[in-house]
Protein backbone atom coordinates (compact mmCIF):
# COMPACT_ATOMS: atom_id res chain seq x y z
CA UNK A 1 0.00 0.00 0.00
CA UNK A 2 1.51 3.51 -1.20
CA UNK A 3 2.06 5.16 2.16
CA UNK A 4 0.31 8.90 1.91
CA UNK A 5 2.29 12.19 1.84
CA UNK A 6 0.96 13.32 5.28
CA UNK A 7 2.27 10.38 6.85
CA UNK A 8 5.73 9.66 5.01
CA UNK A 9 6.58 14.21 6.39
CA UNK A 10 5.28 12.98 9.90
CA UNK A 11 7.84 9.84 10.13
CA UNK A 12 10.43 12.03 8.81
CA UNK A 13 9.75 14.38 11.39
CA UNK A 14 9.37 12.39 13.69
CA UNK A 15 12.71 9.79 12.69
CA UNK A 16 14.39 13.76 12.83
CA UNK A 17 13.70 13.99 16.59
CA UNK A 18 14.63 10.18 17.60
CA UNK A 19 18.30 11.19 15.94
CA UNK A 20 18.32 14.39 17.74
CA UNK A 21 17.36 12.39 20.63
CA UNK A 22 20.32 10.18 19.97
CA UNK A 23 22.43 13.36 20.27
CA UNK A 24 21.22 14.56 23.45
CA UNK A 25 21.40 11.08 25.09
CA UNK A 26 24.83 10.29 23.85
CA UNK A 27 26.91 12.95 25.23
CA UNK A 28 25.36 11.96 28.97
CA UNK A 29 26.70 8.24 29.41
CA UNK A 30 26.98 8.39 32.75
CA UNK A 31 29.57 5.63 32.82
CA UNK A 32 32.67 6.54 32.18
CA UNK A 33 34.57 3.61 32.91
CA UNK A 34 37.99 4.53 30.54
CA UNK A 35 37.85 7.82 32.15
CA UNK A 36 38.00 6.73 35.70
CA UNK A 37 40.44 4.04 35.17
CA UNK A 38 42.64 6.92 33.04
CA UNK A 39 42.38 8.80 36.42
CA UNK A 40 42.93 5.98 38.72
CA UNK A 41 46.49 4.81 36.05
CA UNK A 42 47.57 8.82 36.74
CA UNK A 43 47.41 8.56 40.77
CA UNK A 44 48.89 4.69 40.23
CA UNK A 45 51.66 6.07 38.16
CA UNK A 46 52.59 9.32 40.90
CA UNK A 47 52.08 7.50 44.15
CA UNK A 48 55.20 5.19 42.05
CA UNK A 49 56.63 7.74 41.05
CA UNK A 50 56.54 7.06 37.41
CA UNK A 51 56.09 11.02 36.65
CA UNK A 52 57.07 10.03 32.80
CA UNK A 53 54.01 7.83 32.59
CA UNK A 54 51.45 10.20 34.68
CA UNK A 55 53.18 13.12 32.25
CA UNK A 56 51.76 10.88 29.56
CA UNK A 57 48.29 10.65 30.68
CA UNK A 58 48.05 14.40 30.70
CA UNK A 59 46.64 16.42 27.75
CA UNK A 60 49.49 18.20 25.42
CA UNK A 61 48.27 21.63 26.98
CA UNK A 62 48.12 20.52 30.39
CA UNK A 63 51.73 19.09 29.99
CA UNK A 64 53.10 22.23 28.38
CA UNK A 65 51.67 24.24 30.85
CA UNK A 66 52.85 22.03 33.84
CA UNK A 67 56.81 22.11 32.58
CA UNK A 68 56.78 25.60 31.86
CA UNK A 69 55.99 26.27 35.71
CA UNK A 70 58.68 24.21 36.62
CA UNK A 71 61.67 25.65 37.46
CA UNK A 72 63.77 22.76 36.06
CA UNK A 73 61.24 23.36 33.19
CA UNK A 74 59.95 19.68 32.90
CA UNK A 75 56.38 18.10 33.61
CA UNK A 76 58.17 15.43 35.61
CA UNK A 77 60.14 17.59 38.29
CA UNK A 78 56.56 19.38 38.78
CA UNK A 79 54.56 16.78 39.16
CA UNK A 80 57.31 15.24 41.83
CA UNK A 81 56.80 19.12 43.57
CA UNK A 82 52.95 18.73 43.38
CA UNK A 83 51.32 17.69 46.91
CA UNK A 84 48.91 14.63 45.93
CA UNK A 85 47.29 13.18 48.57
CA UNK A 86 46.24 9.39 48.18
CA UNK A 87 42.99 9.63 46.22
CA UNK A 88 40.97 7.34 48.33
CA UNK A 89 37.88 5.13 46.87
CA UNK A 90 36.32 6.20 43.62
CA UNK A 91 32.77 7.74 44.02
CA UNK A 92 31.33 9.25 40.64
CA UNK A 93 32.63 9.02 37.60
CA UNK A 94 30.61 11.63 35.14
CA UNK A 95 30.85 12.24 31.10
CA UNK A 96 29.32 14.11 28.39
CA UNK A 97 30.32 14.11 25.00
CA UNK A 98 34.22 14.46 25.31
CA UNK A 99 34.89 15.55 28.74
CA UNK A 100 34.66 13.71 32.21
CA UNK A 101 34.73 14.08 35.97
CA UNK A 102 36.03 11.56 38.23
CA UNK A 103 35.65 12.10 41.94
CA UNK A 104 37.61 9.79 44.48
CA UNK A 105 37.40 10.64 48.12
CA UNK A 106 40.12 13.03 48.44
CA UNK A 107 40.35 14.05 44.65
CA UNK A 108 38.64 15.22 41.72
CA UNK A 109 40.10 14.81 38.09
CA UNK A 110 39.13 16.64 35.12
CA UNK A 111 39.37 14.92 31.48
CA UNK A 112 38.98 15.21 27.80
CA UNK A 113 38.91 12.47 25.30
CA UNK A 114 41.40 12.34 22.73
CA UNK A 115 42.60 10.00 19.73
CA UNK A 116 45.07 8.47 22.17
CA UNK A 117 42.30 7.88 24.71
CA UNK A 118 41.25 10.17 27.52
CA UNK A 119 43.70 12.65 29.41
CA UNK A 120 44.12 14.50 32.06
CA UNK A 121 42.95 18.40 32.35
CA UNK A 122 43.31 18.77 36.14
CA UNK A 123 44.09 16.11 39.11
CA UNK A 124 45.03 16.96 42.44
CA UNK A 125 41.33 19.47 42.22
CA UNK A 126 39.63 20.88 45.14
CA UNK A 127 36.07 22.69 45.26
CA UNK A 128 35.56 26.50 45.79
CA UNK A 129 31.72 26.54 46.41
CA UNK A 130 29.01 25.92 44.22
CA UNK A 131 29.94 27.82 41.29
CA UNK A 132 33.38 28.35 41.97
CA UNK A 133 36.08 26.47 39.47
CA UNK A 134 38.22 23.60 41.33
CA UNK A 135 41.58 24.53 42.02
CA UNK A 136 44.10 21.85 40.81
CA UNK A 137 47.25 20.81 42.21
CA UNK A 138 48.28 19.74 38.21
CA UNK A 139 46.52 21.41 35.10
CA UNK A 140 42.86 23.31 36.13
CA UNK A 141 42.30 27.17 35.08
CA UNK B 1 5.64 15.69 -12.68
CA UNK B 2 5.63 19.49 -13.82
CA UNK B 3 2.04 19.39 -12.50
CA UNK B 4 2.81 17.53 -9.18
CA UNK B 5 5.85 20.63 -8.19
CA UNK B 6 3.52 23.01 -9.10
CA UNK B 7 0.58 21.61 -6.73
CA UNK B 8 3.26 21.03 -4.27
CA UNK B 9 5.14 24.29 -4.28
CA UNK B 10 4.73 25.97 -1.08
CA UNK B 11 5.78 22.87 0.97
CA UNK B 12 8.39 21.89 -1.30
CA UNK B 13 10.28 25.46 -1.41
CA UNK B 14 10.15 25.19 2.60
CA UNK B 15 11.17 21.61 2.71
CA UNK B 16 14.23 23.06 0.51
CA UNK B 17 14.98 25.79 2.12
CA UNK B 18 14.81 23.96 5.59
CA UNK B 19 17.56 21.31 4.74
CA UNK B 20 19.82 23.91 3.23
CA UNK B 21 19.16 26.02 6.15
CA UNK B 22 19.77 23.32 8.35
CA UNK B 23 22.99 22.31 5.95
CA UNK B 24 24.44 25.22 6.89
CA UNK B 25 24.10 25.13 10.17
CA UNK B 26 25.67 21.99 10.88
CA UNK B 27 28.82 23.27 8.84
CA UNK B 28 29.13 26.34 10.74
CA UNK B 29 28.25 24.76 14.14
CA UNK B 30 30.70 22.62 13.50
CA UNK B 31 33.51 25.26 12.36
CA UNK B 32 32.49 26.76 15.34
CA UNK B 33 32.74 24.01 17.85
CA UNK B 34 36.15 23.19 16.55
CA UNK B 35 37.47 27.05 16.79
CA UNK B 36 36.44 26.65 20.55
CA UNK B 37 38.17 23.00 20.76
CA UNK B 38 41.48 24.40 20.02
CA UNK B 39 41.05 27.55 21.88
CA UNK B 40 40.63 25.15 24.70
CA UNK B 41 43.77 22.78 23.29
CA UNK B 42 41.11 20.02 23.01
CA UNK B 43 41.25 18.14 20.13
CA UNK B 44 39.13 18.69 17.25
CA UNK B 45 35.69 16.58 16.20
CA UNK B 46 34.63 15.31 12.58
CA UNK B 47 31.18 16.65 11.07
CA UNK B 48 29.59 12.99 11.93
CA UNK B 49 30.69 13.61 15.35
CA UNK B 50 29.59 16.99 15.24
CA UNK B 51 26.29 15.91 13.55
CA UNK B 52 25.83 13.28 16.70
CA UNK B 53 26.93 15.79 19.37
CA UNK B 54 24.63 17.28 22.44
CA UNK B 55 26.25 21.07 21.11
CA UNK B 56 24.40 20.64 17.54
CA UNK B 57 21.13 19.15 19.26
CA UNK B 58 20.86 21.91 21.89
CA UNK B 59 20.94 24.44 19.02
CA UNK B 60 18.24 22.43 16.93
CA UNK B 61 16.24 21.52 18.97
CA UNK B 62 15.88 24.70 21.24
CA UNK B 63 14.72 26.55 17.91
CA UNK B 64 12.78 23.81 16.91
CA UNK B 65 10.26 23.66 20.18
CA UNK B 66 9.81 27.52 19.88
CA UNK B 67 8.72 27.38 16.08
CA UNK B 68 5.96 24.39 17.32
CA UNK B 69 5.03 26.50 20.30
CA UNK B 70 4.37 29.27 18.29
CA UNK B 71 1.93 27.33 15.59
CA UNK B 72 0.20 25.87 18.36
CA UNK B 73 -0.97 28.43 20.68
CA UNK B 74 -1.63 30.18 17.60
CA UNK B 75 -4.03 27.43 16.18
CA UNK B 76 -5.46 27.01 19.66
CA UNK B 77 -5.73 31.01 20.49
CA UNK B 78 -7.28 31.87 17.06
CA UNK B 79 -10.24 29.45 17.94
CA UNK B 80 -11.31 31.79 21.24
CA UNK B 81 -9.47 35.07 20.82
CA UNK B 82 -10.81 37.21 17.38
CA UNK B 83 -8.84 40.43 16.48
CA UNK B 84 -11.20 43.21 14.53
CA UNK B 85 -9.47 44.30 11.18
CA UNK B 86 -7.30 41.38 11.25
CA UNK B 87 -7.21 38.75 8.26
CA UNK B 88 -5.89 36.20 10.78
CA UNK B 89 -8.88 36.44 12.77
CA UNK B 90 -11.94 34.32 12.68
CA UNK B 91 -15.06 37.01 11.89
CA UNK B 92 -15.97 38.61 15.41
CA UNK B 93 -19.20 36.88 15.97
CA UNK B 94 -17.27 33.22 15.75
CA UNK B 95 -15.60 32.68 18.48
CA UNK B 96 -15.03 28.80 20.34
CA UNK B 97 -15.29 25.86 18.05
CA UNK B 98 -17.80 26.02 15.97
CA UNK B 99 -20.95 24.34 14.98
CA UNK B 100 -21.17 21.04 13.15
CA UNK B 101 -23.13 22.40 10.21
CA UNK B 102 -20.01 24.97 9.93
CA UNK B 103 -17.44 22.53 10.59
CA UNK B 104 -18.92 19.88 8.26
CA UNK B 105 -19.13 16.79 10.74
CA UNK B 106 -21.43 14.16 11.38
CA UNK B 107 -24.11 14.11 9.50
CA UNK B 108 -23.08 17.65 8.10
CA UNK B 109 -20.33 16.24 6.16
CA UNK B 110 -20.04 15.18 2.56
CA UNK B 111 -18.80 12.30 0.29
CA UNK B 112 -15.24 14.03 0.24
CA UNK B 113 -15.03 14.73 4.22
CA UNK B 114 -12.14 12.65 6.04
CA UNK B 115 -13.15 9.19 7.70
CA UNK B 116 -13.27 9.96 11.14
CA UNK B 117 -15.04 13.47 10.38
CA UNK B 118 -18.02 11.46 9.55
CA UNK B 119 -18.04 9.24 12.52
CA UNK B 120 -18.53 10.39 15.65
CA UNK B 121 -17.35 9.49 19.31
CA UNK B 122 -13.48 9.56 20.32
CA UNK B 123 -11.96 9.89 16.51
CA UNK B 124 -14.24 12.68 15.61
CA UNK B 125 -12.70 14.00 18.95
CA UNK B 126 -9.37 13.25 18.03
CA UNK B 127 -9.39 14.13 14.21
CA UNK B 128 -10.99 17.36 15.27
CA UNK B 129 -7.78 18.60 17.58
CA UNK B 130 -5.42 16.40 15.72
CA UNK B 131 -3.37 19.40 14.09
CA UNK B 132 -2.88 21.30 17.34
CA UNK B 133 -2.43 17.95 19.54
CA UNK B 134 0.30 16.86 16.47
CA UNK B 135 1.84 20.50 16.93
CA UNK B 136 1.52 19.91 20.69
CA UNK B 137 3.50 16.65 20.69
CA UNK B 138 6.22 17.90 18.57
CA UNK B 139 6.67 21.08 20.66
CA UNK B 140 6.61 18.66 24.02
CA UNK B 141 9.49 16.26 22.27
CA UNK B 142 11.47 19.03 21.10
CA UNK B 143 11.67 20.70 24.31
CA UNK B 144 12.31 17.48 26.03
CA UNK B 145 15.28 17.04 23.72
CA UNK B 146 16.46 20.44 24.13
CA UNK B 147 16.74 20.11 27.83
CA UNK B 148 18.61 16.82 27.85
CA UNK B 149 20.91 17.52 25.03
CA UNK B 150 21.36 21.46 26.57
CA UNK B 151 22.18 19.82 29.93
CA UNK B 152 24.96 17.66 28.40
CA UNK B 153 26.60 20.75 26.44
CA UNK B 154 26.25 22.44 29.68
CA UNK B 155 27.82 19.62 31.71
CA UNK B 156 30.74 19.73 29.06
CA UNK B 157 31.47 23.25 29.55
CA UNK B 158 31.42 22.94 33.23
CA UNK B 159 33.54 20.37 33.07
CA UNK B 160 36.01 22.13 30.26
CA UNK B 161 35.62 25.36 32.96
CA UNK B 162 36.64 23.10 36.01
CA UNK B 163 33.35 23.53 37.76
CA UNK B 164 30.86 20.73 38.91
CA UNK B 165 28.38 19.07 36.46
CA UNK B 166 25.24 19.47 37.49
CA UNK B 167 21.97 17.24 36.95
CA UNK B 168 19.10 16.94 34.57
CA UNK B 169 16.82 18.73 37.35
CA UNK B 170 19.15 21.11 37.91
CA UNK B 171 19.66 22.15 34.46
CA UNK B 172 15.59 22.66 34.43
CA UNK B 173 15.69 24.93 36.76
CA UNK B 174 19.00 27.29 35.59
CA UNK B 175 19.55 30.46 34.31
CA UNK B 176 20.74 29.05 31.23
CA UNK B 177 17.94 26.76 30.46
CA UNK B 178 15.70 29.48 30.58
CA UNK B 179 17.66 32.25 28.83
CA UNK B 180 17.85 29.51 25.48
CA UNK B 181 13.83 28.94 25.79
CA UNK B 182 12.83 32.54 26.46
CA UNK B 183 15.14 33.60 23.69
CA UNK B 184 13.50 32.08 21.69
CA UNK B 185 9.64 32.49 22.79
CA UNK B 186 9.78 36.41 22.60
CA UNK B 187 11.19 36.81 19.25
CA UNK B 188 7.82 34.12 18.35
CA UNK B 189 5.48 35.54 20.14
CA UNK B 190 6.75 39.28 18.70
CA UNK B 191 6.23 38.33 15.28
CA UNK B 192 3.17 36.42 15.48
CA UNK B 193 1.42 39.68 17.41
CA UNK B 194 3.08 42.32 14.61
CA UNK B 195 1.61 40.07 11.95
CA UNK B 196 -1.93 39.93 13.47
CA UNK B 197 -1.62 43.57 14.16
CA UNK B 198 -0.05 45.07 11.46
CA UNK B 199 -2.45 42.37 8.47
CA UNK B 200 -5.14 45.06 9.90
CA UNK B 201 -3.53 48.06 7.85
CA UNK B 202 -0.79 47.24 5.33
CA UNK B 203 -1.29 44.37 2.50
CA UNK B 204 0.34 41.75 0.56
CA UNK B 205 -1.33 41.99 -3.11
CA UNK B 206 -2.21 38.08 -3.89
CA UNK B 207 -1.18 37.02 -0.39
CA UNK B 208 -3.67 34.39 1.33
CA UNK B 209 -2.26 36.03 4.54
CA UNK B 210 -2.70 39.15 3.75
CA UNK B 211 -6.48 40.96 2.96
CA UNK B 212 -7.43 42.06 -0.27
CA UNK B 213 -5.76 45.17 -1.39
CA UNK B 214 -8.58 47.14 -1.55
CA UNK B 215 -10.20 45.75 1.76
CA UNK B 216 -11.35 48.24 4.78
CA UNK B 217 -9.16 48.25 7.89
CA UNK B 218 -12.12 47.08 9.74
CA UNK B 219 -12.82 44.49 7.99
CA UNK B 220 -12.22 40.98 9.67
CA UNK B 221 -11.31 37.35 8.35
CA UNK B 222 -10.72 37.84 4.74
CA UNK B 223 -7.99 36.56 2.83
CA UNK B 224 -6.98 37.32 -1.03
Amino acid sequence: MKTPRGDRALRIGLLALFVLSGGALSGCAPEGTAAAEAAEAFHRDVAGSDMTAACSLLQSKTREETARSSDAGTCESQLKKAQFTGPGRLLDTEQFGRNAFVEFENDTVFLAASDAGWKITGAGCTPNGEEAPYTCEVGGK
Amino acid sequence: MKKALRNNGLSLFFGLIFLLALLGQALTGHALFNEEQVASGLEEISFGQYLVSSNFAVDVSENWQSEYLQFLLYIFATVWLVQKGSPESKELNEPGPESDKDQLVGEYSNAKSPKWARVSGWRRTLYSNSLGLTMGLIFILSWLVQSIAGNSNYNQEQIQNFQQPVSWGEYIASPEFWNRTLQNWQSEFLAVGSMVVLSIYLRQRGSPESKPVGSAHDDTGTTG
